[in-house]
C-alpha cells in the first residue's frame, strides 16, 4: 500500500515515481492511493472510549459494502486474479463490477474470454453478495466495454462514468522492455495497468503475473483453471 | 474474504508530509484492512537515526521511532492484533520493502498481500 503524489509531465518520464518502481521491483500486490483520488475528508479513526460504546466493535468499518471494480482480459490470468481476490480481499458486503474489454481480440478469442468472463463472475457470486436476500445476482455485475476504445481508456471512462469506486483491481502481465524503453522516453506508452496507475478516478490494486504465480504456489484451494507458468497441482 | 487467512499489509511511506500519511492511513483503514491482518508500516527514510528498527507499535505507541506518525495513525494501529513500525536508513521505499521482504521469517509469510 502506498501513496502517490501523481508527478506529471517530463518530470514522470524521466524520473519514475516511487509507486512505479515498486511495482516494478517487487512481486507482490502493490495498491496505490493517488492524492486527491481518496476523498480527504473521510471520517478519522477514533479509539474506543472509555465508555466501551465502540469496544464492542473495534473496526466497525468491516461490515461496509466496497464499491469494488475489476478490468479483466478474459485470459488465464482472470481466473486466478479472481481466487486471489475471493481469498484475500473480497468481503460479503461488496459489490464487484466487471470490466472487460474484447479490444484487438478476433472472433475466437472474443469467444473465449465471453466464457471465461461467465465463470469468473459465477465463482464471484459464491463470495460476495448474501445468500439470504438472494443478492448473488446483483452484488455481481458484468460489463463489456466499447471494442473501438483502448481498454485503459474504456476503462478509466467506465470508472467516472458508474463510480465512485473503492478501489479497482487490475492484473499486470509487465512491460515488454521495447514498451519500457518507449514509457520512459515518451512518457505515454505503457501496459494497460500503468496507465490506470497514473489516471484512474480511483485507488489501483495491480497484481503482476509474478504475483500470481507465487500466490499460487502456497494458495490452499488452487484455482480452477492453471496459470500457464505456474507449477501444477499434484 | 476467509477468516483463516492472515494477510501482511505493508503501508510504505517515505518523508512525506503527515497530511499524505493520514491520506494513505483513512483509504488502508476505511477500505482494506480487516483486525487480523498484520499491518507493517515502512518507512524509508533518508536520515534515520537508527538503522531496521522493529518496533510493536501497538505496544509502544510513545517510542521515538514511531513519534512520528499521525496520532490518528498510532491510534488506529492498537486495533490490530500485529502491528508493527520498521524504519529504514538511507534508502529508497522499493529497497525498504524488498529488504523487509528478506529478512528471516517474512520471506515465508503465509500471504502477502500488499506493499
Amino acid at each position: 500500500m502506498v501513496g502517490s503524489r501523481g508527478a506529471s509531465g517530463i518530470k514522470r518520464a524521466l524520473t519514475g515515481s516511487i509507486s512505479k518502481s515498486i511495482l516494478e521491483a517487487v512481486d507482490v500486490a502493490v495498491c496505490i492511493v493517488r492524492a486527491g483520488v481518496f476523498v480527504k475528508d473521510s471520517p478519522p479513526f477514533r479509539l474506543p472510549t472509555a465508555s466501551g460504546a465502540e469496544l464492542a466493535s473495534p473496526l466497525p468499518h468491516l461490515k461496509r459494502s466496497r464499491n469494488i471494480a475489476m478490468a479483466l482480459d478474459g485470459s488465464d490470468v482472470s481466473s486466478v486474479l479472481v481466487a486471489w481476490a475471493s481469498q484475500l480481499l473480497l468481503r460479503r458486503a461488496d459489490r464487484v463490477t466487471l470490466l472487460h474489454s474484447s479490444y484487438g481480440l478476433d472472433e475466437f478469442a472474443t469467444l473465449a474470454a465471453a466464457g471465461q468472463l461467465a465463470a469468473c463472475a459465477a465463482a464471484l457470486r459464491k463470495v460476495v453478495g448474501s445468500s439470504e436476500t438472494g443478492a448473488q445476482e446483483e452484488a455481481v455485475t458484468v460489463q463489456r466495454l466499447p471494442e473501438h476504445s483502448s481498454p485503459a481508456h474504456a476503462i478509466q471512462e467506465a470508472l467516472e462514468k458508474q463510480g465512485p469506486f473503492d478501489l479497482l483491481l487490475v492484473g499486470s502481465r509487465g512491460l515488454s522492455a521495447m514498451g519500457k524503453l518507449k514509457e520512459r522516453l515518451l512518457g505515454s506508452y505503457g501496459s494497460v495497468s500503468s496507465a490506470l496507475v497514473k489516471n484512474a478516478p480511483a485507488p489501483v490494486l495491480v497484481l503482476s503475473k509474478g504475483t500470481l504465480v507465487e500466490w499460487l504456489e502456497r494458495a490452499a484451494v488452487p484455482p480452477e483453471t492453471p496459470l500457464k507458468g505456474a507449477p501444477q497441482a499434484a | 474474504m476467509a477468516e483463516r487467512v492472515q494477510r501482511t499489509v505493508v503501508l510504505a511511506v517515505g518523508d512525506v508530509k503527515a497530511e499524505d500519511t493520514t491520506m494513505l492511513w483513512r483509504y488502508s483503514f476505511a477500505h482494506l484492512l480487516s483486525e487480523n491482518d498484520r499491518v507493517v508500516v515502512v518507512h524509508a527514510r533518508t536520515n534515520a537515526p537508527t538503522d531496521w528498527l522493529p518496533l510493536n507499535v501497538g505496544q509502544n505507541v510513545a517510542a521515538d521511532e514511531a513519534r512520528w506518525l499521525p496520532d490518528e495513525m498510532r491510534d488506529g494501529l492498537k486495533s490490530f492484533k500485529t502491528a508493527e513500525y520498521w524504519s529504514l536508513k538511507g534508502s529508497s521505499v522499493a529497497e525498504a520493502i524488498s529488504e523487509f521482504r528478506a529478512r528471516p521469517g517474512i520471506a515465508h509469510a503465509a500471504m502477502r498481500f500488499a506493499a
